[in-house]
């Protein structure tokens, strides 16, 4: 019989109510081939220690949920095989520098509000006609990247300016604010510029590629926040 | 999360954290040595002016000349062009980003321009090391 693999997960428990401070406890496994983090999380849940708090919904890289700290890296739980982290080591925190609920939960609330300020909504010209607001593949293109964001807060979590100032706009909101600003369909692109034109908006940015490195969708918001910079300095037609 | 109590929990040991330089990405590093070597540029210009400033004669001014003239102070002054050569080109990197150039290939930019940047420093250090040695 082929001996599987044992792993040893180091979960992050803090319990503000209750402790005093944060402490890592140990949980020992099977690891199965292509068992992930969150399955991992989940068997501790089931067998171990039915306390664990963690937040997870779709379990398919979809939703955006479970994104937690992980061997020194910004992960979604759910994408994460316990047999490509190196080691029988795995540590597994919450996302860092946000506020925690209770072990690996975190605040999203302070993440959804800086996402919240950018009119995150598509505002067409027209009412509602009936008929399909027609966008052409090259103009789809533009925004394609920018889609794909599931808001799990990675991006948010790994920027080192969002660490250092609580009012920055971060790399998930100034991403979403340009994929309305470039959707061919918007008509507010104006009005979202000019919420994201300040200090704490695309100016605060230092390109210190974090949150490209971290995306779990491959989007580049570095790219996006360089492009709102552009379209506020010499104009959105320009700019392209 | 109306009601709950939440806390920012300083996650401890010191690889489980973002804070921790083995987990910095190259983007990172680059980001943490252009402030540094920004103030290193900015101690040295001060210092620099300073000691220009006080030495109002022409003598005063040959024997500061005399005492800076040495090996040790040879080899620092190598080592300020690197940090000057490295903040120099990463600067001219960070504009072209605001140009709207290189965003997606970041990583090879920065190896490139600092190719460029050996290049530059050990042409300097060829001149330079004569004057180290024979001094």
């Amino acid at each position: 019989m082929a001996a599987e693999r044992q792993v040893t997960l180091e979960v992050f428990r803090f319990d503000p109510e209750v402790d005093k401070g944060p402490r890592y406890d140990s949980f020992t496994m099977n690891v199965k081939k292509g068992m992930t983090v969150m399955e991992g999380l989940l068997h501790i849940l089931d067998v171990q220690d039915h306390s664990l708090a963690l937040r997870f919904a779709c379990r398919e890289g979809v939703c955006g949920s479970c994104a937690m700290f992980i061997n020194g890296s910004y992960r979604l739980a759910c994408q994460t095989q316990l047999e490509d982290l190196k080691g029988r080591r795995v540590w597994v925190g919450p996302l860092p520098h946000m506020p925690v609920i209770r072990d690996l939960v975190v605040d999203m609330a302070p993440f959804f509000e800086k996402v919240g300020m950018v009119m995150p909504w598509l505002e067409a010209l027209s009412a509602p006609s009936g008929k399909e607001h027609l966008q052409s593949p090259q103009q789809r293109s533009i925004i394609n990247e920018a889609v794909d964001c599931i808001l799990c807060g990675i991006c948010h979590s790994s920027c080192p300016m969002t660490w250092t100032k609580k009012d920055y706009l971060g790399p998930a909101a100034l991403t979403k604010a340009f994929r309305f600003v470039a959707d061919s369909r918007d008509v507010a692109g104006a009005n979202r510029l000019a919420l994201v034109n300040s200090e704490d908006g695309v100016w605060r940015c230092r390109t210190v590629f974090n949150c490209v490195e971290a995306c779990p969708k491959n989007i580049n918001p570095t790219d996006a926040i360089e492009s709102l910079r552009r379209m506020l300095v010499v104009g959105r037609r320009k700019s392209r | 999360m109306s009601g709950q109590r939440s806390a920012v929990a300083r996650i401890t040991g010191t690889r489980r954290t973002d804070l921790w330089p083995g987990n910095f990405k190259l983007g990172m590093w680059v980001w943490f040595l252009h402030r540094l070597t920004g103030v290193i540029i900015l101690l040295y210009l001060v210092s620099h002016l300073l000691v220009i400033a006080f030495s109002r004669s022409a003598s005063s001014f040959d024997s500061l000349m005399a005492f800076f003239y040495r090996p040790v102070i040879l080899v620092l002054e190598l080592l300020l062009l690197a940090v000057i050569i490295f903040h120099t080109l990463n600067g001219f990197r960070i504009m072209l980003f605001d140009l709207g150039i290189g965003i997606r290939w970041q990583k090879a930019l920065f190896w490139g321009l600092m190719g460029v940047g050996a290049l530059m420093w050990a042409f300097s250090a060829i001149i330079l090391l004569p004057f180290v040695s024979g001094a």
